[in-house]
């Protein structure tokens, strides 16, 4: 999901689960990034992962963040809406970041085996 | 004639002048109101081969070439594909770890790089992007994503000029000096749409519109600072037409956030526009939830309709919903509908003029109704706690409603007893309730079933040692029960043989022997008490006559007999004066051992506090309090039950003596926690009281006894509730 909308799935990306995984599974998965990220090596990270598994493995939790991501608040304006989007920098999708490497001053078409080999041996 | 015609000249050029800016402007104006330009349309951006490219770059993009791969290059291919995926989505996964699979030699080594180099980038490291990327291969796809990044950072990108091949020597940046015509404007877009963000720019465009104040409200007086309009909303439409090419985030998040001001607005139909124009954020596509939450305090039966649609039918099919959480959510909602009569439920309850209409009939309905919700909101989560707690509110409410029957009472507290059984069935863990269930059972005669819940208790360990104790206060409340009738208490013996194994450690066991002796003496010992060895008796006879009358009272002596226990305290009360300061704090001291315990007998309150008032005339608690260590914290003992028993307030003004204020600012513990109990009685704090509650704080930290650690925690945090509550307090 690309949408920042769904920012209150934000703890299953921290634990890198599926949101419909099971609680064993995210159990194993939280473990095995504990070990990963002990408090000594990097308290920050671990202190995020704690977070991320308290919230995930509560549904109740889940659902009032849920509603918290809905609801509005008394005090939104627009002006609060652009400063909030402000912070909230674009994400590159994978199919962006590869466009990046086209190059279509040489000629753009798809490299045959054919061509490939005959440029190879042509190296070599 | 000449001059007329060359000033009708100069008239036509001046005009035609004119017309020529007029139409420059004009076609300024439609550049900028024209449709983005194409190369800003990130999204329809596609990576594309280029003629002999290496077939494993290609590979991570296109399927196909893919395939005619070794199975170790695809499967490199895939690792690489995925860990690029997950890095833009900025996701934690083991994709990234397994790329140290991939080794130097690999095709895919240069990728690697590049994704090592892109997480930096993305977190803002251009050092550590730059020592990735510095080594990859420039023919490659790799080096050009890289040099499109890093040349897309720098602030003069649009003055940069493709260098001549002379110049190559002379750069010092080898991203600039490697640079094609297409490289550069593959930056410049990159800058534009991700890093100045002209998207974002445009949006503002929201705040130059200027109300003109159009809809109609719902409420005639209505006054907002910042109106949302149909001015906006149309801006915003076409925004979106324009701006979803280029960040389609932004406009999908400004979409959200548009919904949410048109719920928060005043007309209810901009916002069904808006809510049926507009798609919803991920958890709430169709808008049905935020719909919920705009109508739920005015219009209860558009609310369970919108509940009905997000529950059964969006959440139903939702990639992002477990089943644990789809209940979770239809729980809330049930609660919140709950809430929403309850509170309706409470204002007819409580306004005068109302309550007068507010028929038994209409009652009842709305009762049921109100239960119907928290009913379904166990069934779907049964471990919703808001649902039992809300559930539990509702009973409360009624046993407080008007005048109940007796057995009306009885049946609401039954019903509230069964909330708490189901509670446990689901959440066992939640203490608190066993333990109201437990004296609920035995209040109510069933002490075997109050038994099965008290020994699911005894395991636990508690950090409140009133808690820790349960196990004794069964057995204490189960002997006042047997008591009771006199041909039962002959069961309490072995049950106060118990109880005096478990006593707690934290209270005194003077009033042991008075116990035993009651109850033989309940059970005919008319001798009882002064058979009570003098090693155990107490050297204070006024606490021997308290703790005699105390236990008497607990064991259900007969009138005759305790009148005569009751005229042993009389005595002293008629001559106050003469009692002796050993001997008045010596009784204060029993009873705090009641107070702290929770056992107070009945006739406690109709002579402790006369007896407790008399020693606080006295100065032995003064001269005493800073050896009170050497003395078995007699004085703290004292003081303690003295501020519960409001000795110390006076017209609701707090009149402690000035030596234990002294004390208090010196930093003595017992007179600070005597004097934040004293006010938490009270009910109001002042600026000197919230001082003392944060050196008290400290000097918890330092105290080795567990029960005061926790009791002195208990102050203070009542306290700040207390102080939080009161509205002239200056507590923060």
């Amino acid at each position: 999901m690309n949408d920042n909308t769904d920012e209150f799935l934000k703890p299953f990306r921290v634990l890198g689960v599926d949101p419909k995984a099971s609680f064993a599974e995210i159990r194993a998965r939280y473990l095995l990034l504990l070990k990963r990220y002990p408090p000594e090596r990097d308290a920050e990270r671990f202190e995020e992962l704690q977070s991320a598994y308290e919230i995930v493995s509560d549904p109740m939790r889940l659902a009032k963040r849920v509603i918290r991501t809905v609801a509005a608040s008394e005090e939104m304006t627009i002006e609060s809406l652009l400063k909030e989007q402000q912070d909230n920098p674009p994400k590159m999708s994978a199919k962006y970041i590869l466009s990046l490497g086209n190059a279509t001053g040489r000629v753009a078409q798809q490299p045959s085996n054919q061509q490939t080999n005959e440029l190879q041996q042509g190296e070599q | 004639m000449g001059q007329k015609s060359s000033n009708r000249a100069e008239k036509n050029r001046r005009r035609l002048e004119k017309r020529r800016r007029e139409m420059d402007r004009s076609k300024k104006r439609q550049i900028q109101d024209s449709v983005v330009r194409p190369e800003l349309r990130v999204v329809d951006r596609s990576p594309v081969a280029w003629y002999g490219e290496m077939l494993e770059d290609v590979a991570v993009f296109d399927d196909s070439i893919r395939q005619t791969l070794s199975d170790e290059m695809q499967s490199q291919a895939v690792l690489i594909r995925q860990a690029l995926e997950e890095v833009c989505d900025r996701i934690e996964s083991d994709a990234q770890e397994n790329l140290a699979s991939i080794s130097r030699r690999s095709p895919y080594a240069d990728w690697r790089l590049l994704i090592r180099g892109l997480a930096a980038w993305f977190n803002g490291d251009q050092a550590e992007a730059q020592s990735a990327w510095e080594r990859l291969d420039p023919s490659r796809r790799p080096w050009r994503i890289a040099a499109a990044l890093m040349l897309a950072k720098r602030e003069d990108l649009t003055e940069i000029k493709l260098q001549g091949l002379d110049d190559v020597k002379r750069s010092e940046d080898a991203w600039v000096a490697s640079a094609d015509s297409e490289l550069l404007a593959t930056a410049k877009v990159t800058r534009q749409v991700y890093i100045e963000r002209i998207a974002l720019r445009a949006a503002h465009g929201l705040l130059r519109i200027t109300p003109t104040d159009s809809m109609d409200h719902y409420d005639e007086d209505y006054i907002d600072d910042e109106p949302i309009e149909p001015e906006h909303f149309k801006f915003l439409l076409e925004y979106s037409v324009k701006y979803t090419p280029v960040e389609p985030e932004l406009v999908r998040a400004l979409q959200c956030g548009f919904i949410k001001l048109a719920s928060n607005s005043d007309s209810p139909d901009f916002f069904e526009l808006v809510a049926s124009t507009l798609p919803g954020p991920v958890c709430d596509p169709r808008n049905k939830l935020i719909r919920f939450l705009a109508y739920f305090q005015i219009d209860l039966k558009a609310c369970a309709s919108s509940q009905r649609e997000y529950v059964d039918e969006d959440l139903l099919n939702a990639k992002w919903c477990s089943d644990e959480l789809r209940g979770a959510l239809s729980s809330m909602l049930h609660c919140m509908l709950a809430a929403g009569e309850m509170s309706a439920f409470n204002e007819k309850a409580e306004s005068f003029f109302e309550r007068r209409f507010f028929s038994e009939r209409d009652r009842a309905v709305m009762v049921a109704n109100i239960k119907r919700h928290f009913e379904n909101a166990i069934k779907v989560y049964p471990k919703n706690r808001d649902a039992y707690e809300g559930y539990e509110a509702l009973i409360g409410l009624l046993l407080n409603f008007g005048s109940n029957s007796k057995k009306k009472v009885g049946e609401l507290e039954k019903e509230l007893a069964g909330i708490w059984r189901r509670r446990l069935e689901c959440l066992p863990d939640d203490v608190e309730y066993r333990i109201k269930l437990v004296e609920h059972l035995l209040n109510h005669g069933d002490s075997d079933q109050a038994k099965k819940h008290v020994d699911i208790l005894k395991g636990t360990r508690f950090e409140n040692p009133l808690l820790d104790c349960i196990n004794w206060r069964w057995h204490w409340l189960e002997i006042g029960r047997l008591s009771e009738k006199r041909t039962m208490v002959a069961l309490a013996v072995p049950l106060l043989d118990e109880l005096e194994k478990l006593w707690p450690k934290w209270l005194h066991r003077r009033w042991i022997p008075y116990l035993k002796a009651a109850l033989k003496l309940r059970m005919g010992d008319e001798t009882a008490f002064e058979n009570i060895p003098e090693e155990n008796k107490s050297k204070s006879a006024l606490t021997a006559a308290c703790m005699q009358l105390g236990a008497a009272q607990y064991l259900s002596l007969p009138a005759v007999q305790l009148k005569e226990l009751r005229e042993g305290v009389d005595v002293f009360l008629k001559d106050k004066k003469a009692i002796s300061d050993e001997d008045l704090l010596s009784v204060a001291n029993f009873f705090w051992d009641l107070t702290s315990a929770e056992i107070r007998y009945s006739a406690y309150r109709l002579h402790a506090p006369k007896f407790l008032k008399e020693l606080n005339s006295r100065s032995i608690l003064e001269k005493r309090l800073k050896s009170d260590h050497e003395h078995g914290y007699e004085v703290r003992n004292a003081l303690l039950v003295m501020a519960t028993d409001k000795i110390f307030t006076a017209s609701s003004l707090l009149r402690a003596p000035r030596w234990m204020q002294q004390a208090a600012v010196a930093g003595n513990t017992t007179a600070l926690a005597t004097l934040l109990l004293a006010k938490v009685q009270q009910g109001w704090s002042s600026h000197e009281d919230m001082e003392r509650a944060k050196l008290l704080k400290k000097e918890v930290a330092n105290l080795s006894d567990p029960f005061y650690r926790f009791y002195y925690t208990r102050i203070i945090k009542q306290f700040e509730e207390a102080a939080l509550s009161d509205p002239f307090s200056n507590f923060m």
